[in-house]
C-alpha cells in the first residue's frame, strides 16, 4: 500500500493539462509508465482502470479522488450520473483510513 | 501597533461560484452582510486563515501551520478554473505583516512554517471574491493543515488564534487588520454522502451554537478527528473557525448563521474585534 504514490499520481493528473490529456488518452500506458512515486501492483491496476471505487477503498484522499475522478470521467459519463456512481462505489467501503 | 478591526468566518465552497438558484438567497445575503461589515471596518490588511486542498501544500512537505509572507500571492490553480470556473487572480501580499506574524508566533511557542512563494487556492480566493470583490486589500495567508491526518488538535487551532492576536497587537507595524477564517460546517466530498446537501444538519446546528455562545470548552471537548469525520469527511476545516474564536478571545460571536441550501450549509460568522 502506498497512498502517497496514489495521491501524488492523482494530483499530477488533476493539476496539469498535459498530464490529464496524456492519461485520459491512454490510462493503462500512463499508469504503467508512471514513476513519480511508489505504487503497488494493485494501485497501478486501479489507476490503469480509472477505478475510483477501488482507489477509494485503498484510502486515496477523498477530496483529491473526486477531483481526479471528475477530470478523467466527465464527459464520458455525465456529471450527475458520475456523482451517483461514485457515491455508490464509496458506500461499499465506508470511511477507510486515509493516513499516509 | 497593529489593530484588529474585524474577525469573520465564511464558507469557501467553490461550487457556489457559478451556482444559481433561489435556494442560495440566504447564502448570498450572508456574504453580502459580511462584505458590508468588512468594508466599514476599513482594514489595511486581511489575514486569511485557510486550508489549501493538497494543491500547493501536499504530502511531500506538509506543514501544520504556515504563514505566507510574500508581496504577491497568485490565487487558484488550473484545476480549479476547470472544475469550478474560478478565475485566476494575483493578490497583493503584505509581506511585512507576514513577517510580524511569523516572528510573533515563534516568540510565543507557535513554530509556524513560512513561505515566501505562497500560491493560494480557492480557500483563500473565494471568501475574498465575495468580501473584498475589488481584491484591493493586501493579504497575509495563514495555511492550516485540515486535510492530511494527523491534524493538529482543536485546542491547538484555538491557541494559534490567541497567538495571532497577541502577535498583531504587539507588532510595531501600523495596520488595521481584519481576520477571515475560511472553513466549512459539516461537508462531504468524495465519500458516500458526497454532494447530497449537508451530511449532518445536527452537527451544523451544534457548531453554529458553539460559535454563537462562545462555547470554546464545548467545541474543544467534542472536535476530535473522528467526530469531525462522522459529521462529513472534509468537515475538519471547521477547525479554522476555532482559530477565529481564539483571535476573538473566546467571546460569543456578534452574529452566527448557517445558511441552508442544496449544498453543504454555509457558515457566516462575525466576532467583535
Amino acid at each position: 500500500m502506498s497512498r502517497y504514490g496514489v495521491n501524488a499520481f492523482m494530483r499530477e493528473v488533476n493539476m496539469s493539462p498535459a498530464c490529464l490529456a496524456a492519461y485520459t488518452g491512454d490510462p493503462a500506458a500512463y499508469a504503467r509508465d508512471w514513476a513519480g512515486g511508489p505504487l503497488t501492483e494493485q494501485e497501478r491496476a486501479a489507476l490503469a482502470e480509472r477505478d475510483y471505487g477501488a482507489l477509494y477503498g485503498m484510502g486515496a484522499h477523498p477530496y483529491l479522488l473526486w477531483s481526479f475522478t471528475e477530470a478523467v470521467w466527465v464527459p464520458e459519463i455525465s456529471r450527475p450520473e458520475l456523482v451517483e456512481r461514485f457515491r455508490q462505489a464509496a458506500a461499499v467501503h465506508g470511511y477507510p483510513d486515509i493516513s499516509t | 501597533m497593529a489593530e484588529i478591526v474585524g474577525v469573520y468566518g465564511t464558507t469557501h465552497n467553490p461550487l457556489l461560484w457559478r451556482a444559481r438558484g433561489d435556494d442560495l438567497a440566504a447564502t448570498r445575503a450572508g456574504f453580502e452582510r459580511l462584505r458590508v461589515r468588512l468594508a466599514a471596518a476599513r482594514p489595511d490588511a486581511v489575514v486569511v486563515v485557510a486550508t489549501d486542498h493538497l494543491t500547493q501544500w501536499f504530502y511531500d512537505t506538509m506543514p501544520a501551520f504556515l504563514v505566507g509572507k510574500a508581496p504577491l500571492v497568485p490565487a487558484t490553480f488550473w484545476n480549479e478554473e476547470r472544475e469550478f470556473g474560478l478565475p485566476y487572480r494575483e493578490l497583493r501580499g503584505d509581506a511585512e505583516l507576514g513577517r510580524e506574524l511569523l516572528g510573533g508566533g515563534i516568540e510565543r511557542g507557535v513554530d509556524f512554517a513560512a513561505s515566501d512563494a505562497f500560491r493560494a487556492d480557492h480557500s483563500v480566493l473565494l471568501p475574498l471574491l465575495y468580501l473584498t470583490p475589488e481584491l484591493e486589500v493586501p493579504v497575509v495567508p495563514v495555511f492550516t493543515n485540515c486535510m492530511a491526518p494527523p491534524l493538529p488538535s482543536a485546542a491547538r487551532f484555538f491557541r494559534v488564534g490567541e497567538v495571532l492576536r497577541e502577535a498583531l497587537e504587539d507588532s510595531p507595524v501600523e495596520r488595521r487588520v481584519a481576520v477571515i477564517a475560511s472553513g466549512h460546517l459539516a461537508t462531504e466530498v468524495g465519500g458516500p454522502r458526497h454532494f447530497a446537501g449537508s451530511p449532518s444538519r445536527a452537527f451544523d446546528e451544534r457548531a453554529v451554537e458553539w460559535v454563537a455562545s462562545g462555547d470554546v470548552d464545548g467545541a474543544l471537548g467534542e472536535l476530535t478527528y473522528k467526530r469531525l469525520t462522522e459529521a462529513g469527511n472534509v468537515s475538519h476545516q471547521f477547525l479554522n473557525f476555532l482559530v477565529a474564536m481564539g483571535v476573538a478571545g473566546g467571546k460569543p460571536a456578534l452574529s452566527a448563521e448557517g445558511a441552508v441550501s442544496r449544498f453543504a450549509t454555509s457558515p457566516f460568522f462575525e466576532w467583535a474585534p
